[in-house]
């Protein structure tokens, strides 16, 4: 005999229907904007790439493109990075057990961890120093002292780079924190008891 | 045909009766049972390179399928549907022997769906695979949690729905 019943508790926020659509529709974003991300630095880097051997403008010093060189740096590291979270996300290992699977989709979810800390640290780090030592040059900036120009340099760097987090943030808070709130609360009832 | 087809043929040969009972407890229309089907389909393909035998391979199936049950999406209904396909057995297997001699009807199979179907989400996986007759240590393999949960677990879902039909919590 078979019945075919609605689900009563449809409105549960650990409803894992609702979980796993909001789970398979953030994955197929995440994936886009990966590759997208991916496609931009690649371009840049390859530009920039081009510019440094080719560009011959004799007023580039040896500064000028050391300073190239470390946005190609930059650009290429950031493509290596996207690239590797894109094929990370394709690969969904169904085989795994549900368990295993859930939380590694949790962990794809997270605002932070290990590797994203570290790469973005690296990532400002690096773009800070060669922005900076770009910008100390600049013509526009002449009128001022070293320090002055430093910390003029440092003070619109940084608060693009907060303004970024933020919207970042923000855009995280609203699509993948209830993914990743309803996602912890399946693991913990079924880990419950172990 | 090479040997990864007729591997592939033949898991699903021997594994179809498995993947089509998953599909039923998950897909609410025929329709809909189809496409996961087909989607179980590719994801055991896909996933077939990976299989290095550390579980049976129905064990491995049924995973597959769960995962991509859990991951399908109803194309019509934004939520799916969990149907329970109940015969007295399966009833008195799941709330004990005296299910036969107290309710045999088709309102209190009915009954015992609509109960199942109000477990959390977890419980009623585990359901779906209770019914499926697999034993706590296959049923642990698939889920990812120990046996002895599994056990604990099934002993409070089946405690549960024992006392709810045994209760007269519900007019039948």
């Amino acid at each position: 005999m078979t019945f075919n019943n609605q689900p009563k508790n449809i409105e549960e926020p650990a409803n894992l229907d609702q979980v796993m659509d909001s789970l398979r529709k953030l994955d197929v974003r995440n994936r886009k904007l990966m590759q997208g991300m991916y496609i931009v630095y690649v371009v840049f880097a390859l530009i920039y790439t081009g510019l440094l051997i080719l560009n011959p403008d004799p007023e580039l010093t040896l500064n000028h493109r050391l300073q190239g060189g470390m946005y190609v740096l930059i650009f290429g590291m950031s493509a290596i990075y996207f690239r590797y979270h894109f094929r990370k996300n394709k690969s969904v290992d169904y085989s795994a057990p549900v368990l295993e699977m859930l939380t590694a989709a949790r962990k794809r979810h997270k605002l932070w961890t290990a590797g994203t800390v570290g790469f973005i640290i690296a990532m400002v780090g690096l773009t800070d120093i060669v922005v900076t030592w770009a910008m100390l040059d600049d013509k526009f900036l002449s009128d001022y002292s070293q320090i002055i120009r430093i910390l003029i340099i440092q003070s619109a760097y940084f608060l693009t780079m907060g303004i970024s987090f933020l919207i970042g943030y923000i855009t995280w808070r609203r699509k993948s924190m209830p993914l990743v709130h309803n996602l912890t609360r399946i693991i913990e009832e079924m880990e419950q008891g172990e | 045909m090479n040997s990864k087809d007729k591997q592939y043929k033949q898991i699903i040969e021997e594994n179809q009766s498995r993947i089509r009972s998953v599909c039923r407890y998950y897909a609410g229309t025929s329709d809909d049972s189809e496409d996961l089907y087909q989607e179980i389909l590719i994801n055991v393909w896909r996933g077939l390179e990976k299989f290095r035998g550390d579980s049976q391979l129905s064990t491995w199936v049924y995973r597959i399928a769960v995962n991509t049950a859990l991951s399908f999406v109803n194309k019509k209904n934004k939520y799916l549907n969990f149907n329970t396909y109940l015969d007295d057995g399966k009833a008195a297997n799941l709330v004990g022997e005296d299910w036969e001699e107290s309710i045999v009807h088709e309102k209190q199979l009915e009954l015992m769906s609509n109960l199942i179907n109000q477990l959390s989400v977890v419980d009623k996986i585990i359901m779906s695979l209770v019914l499926e007759e697999l034993s706590s240590k296959e049923i642990s393999e698939i889920v990812g949690i120990t046996e002895s949960n599994v056990r604990v677990k099934i002993h409070r879902i089946k405690e549960e729905l024992r006392e709810k039909v045994k209760g007269g919590q519900y007019d039948i």
